[in-house]
């Protein structure tokens, strides 16, 4: 790795921790409680800004002699007090740093002795090896593991739990709004988990029929903790309904694993695809948008995501669209989903210099990407913010980029960057 | 949570009596500033054109902080970029002191700049990364000076003594650098602020800069976010030293005396007709200049905005107190603001640490009897009792920045990042918010002021009215 690889990782990746506290502050009344040095709470006050929580955290310093000696003592001196005075109804998280980590600091031996297993208590090990990534799967399978007891009944309708990418893009709720929309179209119950939910709906997680994941790269692990202990199926999309063709491939794909009957399917796609082209009328008059799209196939993108969801929107940007080259730039890679090869006029950017030399060379006009890539150059861009992190833009927002009404969005997104 | 019991109102002599007799527990965690020593090095270290700070250690020790605080500077003034050995589990086992170096090699091969400043974490230094070697071993091969300060936050210490660490050791090597100071007569250099970086720094610098040059007093450098690394060794040429926030530069100030017996200032934000007056005093008395601002055509101006405000005040409103939110430095200033409008301060939202950081302000606000009521209490449920409370009573006006206020007090509403509030600059803006909020001289329809009020202030129970709508 060169220096330059070194600064676009800081730039696109997060710790553990930072995950960890996106999937907490998921949770209305819960709080989180930081073992280590005071330097950790960054992690946690931006994930916060991330999902727009208030901060409610509690954090009790590590120092030196902690770490030498006895640190463990002086957690059970904090924590013993802070358990019995407990009255928020959301869990309680407690998150290792990354020097308690180092010493080994054997936490799950002291809550068991001093914590009641009645207690909602979450203890995610956070340290600093993995990225945010880690830190999500990490909290989501603690969690299941702490609250999913037993599989109460079996309810008449079908029902599954699907898991987003929490927190990893800044309209990840409005996608997760419009996935459940799709599904409770089919007559499909769904319960979003981490979304919202109280202690009481966790509890509820092993009932549901399959366990569907939006990205595959999160809630894996959880998944499969369902799924062996309590016979909830565990569903890998092979796509992510990005863009019309997108959404229709994914719900063929969803009709298979569920077996639903495809006069519902193709119902649903009908419907809502006369729905989609109705919105757009108003939005952009037919000539406006025909000449946007002309101008299209002058212009070059570039996508810079995970891989997974920036082979998604290549396809999207070619297939759909009509652009006719771009380029493409995977900040993370899942290695199982190695998709980006199979996009013909989209040249993969495998070294950072390329990403670098494209900035500085390139007139890219439309760039789907997270914010962070400004920082790599001095020209003004026109970024729609389909990724994360976030550098600076700390917001939610509300309106969808995957599904049918993503695509609207997305569109919509994509055509006035081509006007500016 | 504290925001269950009500709130009780005391006097800041009591307050730090009993901070003095341990009784108030402002521990680190209560900072509004929690983050660890590192991340205050780091803040100053990445201040500067010329100086490259490099964090060895783990990325999340940088990454969340570079975003939210390092990322968020005004990309014109400095882009710093962030530079991390990015240590894994790997490399806490057969450490990365190598990566470290050859790092340090491409940055001056790079960037050449002028020094390079390396900062250790608690990785780092748990596992003992061998710094002080490579520090040596690549004096000849680079270029640039390497600086190295141990910044790890298991040390303890918290992200203001990590700032003032910092300061320290860059004025050790400017003493280092420095042969004999050419101090120029009646000249200062200024310590912004903590969050610097911002619109507004070039506005109040125009503004301070007018106050000082009335008196024939130099800016000689202003210590700030793109401070070139020239001017940075140009520190040691003033005659004495003054800071905006003065909890920020004290530590470096006081150092600075004791290097280069340059004289200090404990005062800072000139806000307000007196609070301006008594800064531009200050700095006089300490340069031993006399103080012509008060035959100036600019305190002139300020006392007549300042008579005009109060009379709005006085005659359109009921308003007897001022409610000052999260009084630090800048909060405390507000109090003089309060006396010219003839309001009484009422300091609010007090947390236990910042009555230790801001010590030094308060006892001399005290000394000169400006003894405010002050509230321990850092919750926002706070302003939703205070909304219930004044229903029936007179209207508190209440000054806190805008990204926190949601309520429907009348409040001047400052950006702390955009909007000037020092000097004449700043009389302007409280004039504007407040004739905003209460009418002005020129609104002599009454009616039109109550209709506001109505409209504004009144609760609404807008579903009531819908459900009795709906009922007709």
């Amino acid at each position: 790795m060169n220096i330059n690889d070194y600064v676009i990782k800081i730039l696109s990746n997060r710790s553990s921790m930072y995950g960890a506290s996106l999937v907490a502050s998921e949770f209305d009344d819960s709080s989180i409680i930081i073992w280590g040095p005071r330097g950790c709470t960054s992690q946690v006050i931006e994930a916060m800004n991330v999902q727009r929580q208030q901060f409610d955290y509690y954090h009790f310093p590590v120092n030196e002699a902690d770490i030498l000696t006895n640190g463990i003592s002086t957690l059970k001196k904090n924590i013993v007090p802070m358990v019995q005075g407990y009255i928020n109804k959301g869990p309680m998280f407690l998150f290792l740093g990354d020097s308690t980590q180092l010493v080994s600091e054997n936490v799950e031996g002291l809550l068991d002795g001093n914590v009641s297993h009645e207690f909602p208590l979450v203890f995610v090990s956070t340290g600093f090896q993995d990225n945010e990534y880690d830190g999500i799967n990490e909290t989501l399978f603690s969690i299941v593991k702490r609250f999913c007891k037993e599989k109460t009944k079996k309810s008449g309708n079908l029902m599954i739990n699907v898991i987003p990418d929490v927190g990893l893009s800044p309209h990840w709720k409005g996608d997760v709004e419009e996935i459940v929309r799709i599904l409770n179209r089919l007559g499909i119950q769904v319960n979003v988990f981490p979304k919202r939910m109280e202690i009481k709906h966790l509890r509820q997680l092993p009932n549901a029929d399959a366990t569907l994941l939006l990205n595959p790269s999160i809630g894996m692990k959880a998944a499969k903790y369902l799924e062996s202990n309590f016979g909830v199926n565990v569903i890998v999309p092979s796509c992510i309904p990005i863009g019309i063709d997108g959404t229709k491939k994914w719900l063929n794909w969803l009709q298979g694993e569920l077996e639903i009957e495809q006069e519902i399917i193709d119902k649903l796609i009908q419907d809502e695809e006369e729905k989609f082209f109705v919105s757009m009328r108003p939005g952009l008059r037919e000539e406006n948008y025909n000449l946007r799209v002309n101008q299209i196939k002058e212009k070059k993108f570039l996508v810079c995501d995970e891989d997974f969801k920036a082979a998604q929107l290549c396809r999207f940007l070619v297939k759909e669209i009509g652009f006719s080259s771009g380029y493409v730039y995977s900040t993370i890679n899942t290695e199982k989903h190695n998709i980006l090869v199979d996009i013909e006029k989209v040249k993969h950017l495998k070294e950072t210099k390329e990403l670098l030399e494209v900035l500085k060379e390139e007139d890219v006009v439309v760039i789907l990407a997270s914010d962070w890539i400004r920082e790599l150059t001095d020209k003004e861009l026109q970024i729609i913010h389909t990724g994360g992190p976030t550098v600076k833009k700390i917001t939610l927002v509300s309106r969808p980029f995957w599904g049918f009404q993503g695509a609207l969005y997305l569109l919509e997104e994509i055509l006035n960057c081509i006007a500016y | 949570m504290h925001y269950n019991q009500k709130p009780s109102e005391w006097n800041l002599d009591e307050l730090m009596t009993w901070l003095d007799l341990g009784f108030i527990p402002d521990t680190d965690n209560t900072d509004v500033e929690n983050y660890c020593s590192l991340m205050g090095v780091y803040d100053v270290i990445s201040m500067f054109r010329g100086i490259i700070p490099i964090v060895h250690g783990p990325l999340g020790c940088v990454s969340s902080y570079y975003s939210t605080r390092i990322a968020t500077r005004l990309k014109e003034v400095i882009k710093p970029i962030p530079f991390c050995t990015c240590m894994d589990n790997m490399d806490v086992v057969f450490g990365a002191i190598e990566r470290l170096e050859n790092m340090i090699v491409e940055v001056d091969s790079l960037y050449h700049p002028k020094a390079i400043c390396i900062l250790t974490t608690c990785v780092a230094e748990m596992i003992t990364e061998d710094v002080e070697t490579i520090k040596n071993r690549l004096k000849d091969r680079v270029g640039a000076d390497i600086i190295y300060i141990k910044s790890a936050g298991i040390s303890c210490k918290g992200f203001r003594e990590g700032t003032d660490d910092a300061f320290k050791t860059l004025i050790d090597y400017i003493d280092m650098k420095t042969e004999a100071p050419k101090v120029k007569k009646n000249s200062v250099n200024l310590f912004l602020r903590r969050v610097n970086g911002k619109s507004v720094d070039s506005k109040m610098l125009a503004e301070i800069e007018k106050l000082l040059n009335l008196n024939g007093i130099t800016l000689n450098t202003v210590v700030r976010v793109g401070m070139s690394y020239e001017e940075l060794l140009k520190i040691p040429d003033a005659e004495g030293n003054i800071s905006l926030c003065y909890t920020y530069g004290k530590e470096a100030m006081k150092y600075l005396e004791q290097k280069f017996e340059q004289k200090f200032l404990i005062g800072s934000y000139p806000i307000g007709l007196s609070g301006t007056f008594e800064w531009v005093d200050d700095i006089c008395n300490m340069l031993g200049v006399q103080n012509k601002f008060a035959f100036s055509e600019e305190y002139k101006q300020m006392q007549e905005k300042t008579a005009f405000l109060k009379d709005v005040i006085q005659r359109h409103c009921q308003v007897k107190r001022l409610f000052i939110w999260q009084p630090g430095e800048k909060g405390l200033a507000f109090v003089k603001v309060a006396e010219d409008l003839g309001l009484e301060p009422v300091l609010i939202g007090f947390t236990y640490y910042l009555l230790r950081t801001t010590r030094e302000t308060i006892i001399k606000m005290i000394q000169s009897g400006r003894n405010a009521k002050a509230i321990i209490r850092g919750h926002s449920k706070l302003w939703e009792e205070y909304e219930e409370e004044y229903e029936f009573k007179e209207r508190p006006l209440l000054v806190m920045p805008k990204k926190f206020w949601v309520g429907n007090l009348p409040c001047i509403n400052i950006d702390f990042f955009r909007d000037n509030i020092i000097g004449l600059g700043g009389l302007e803006l409280l004039h504007n918010q407040i004739v905003e909020m209460y009418g002005g001289e020129d609104t002599k329809d009454i009616s039109l002021f109550d209709r506001y009020f109505e409209r504004r202030y009144e609760k609404v129970n807008w579903c009531e009215k819908i459900e009795n709508i709906e009922e007709q």
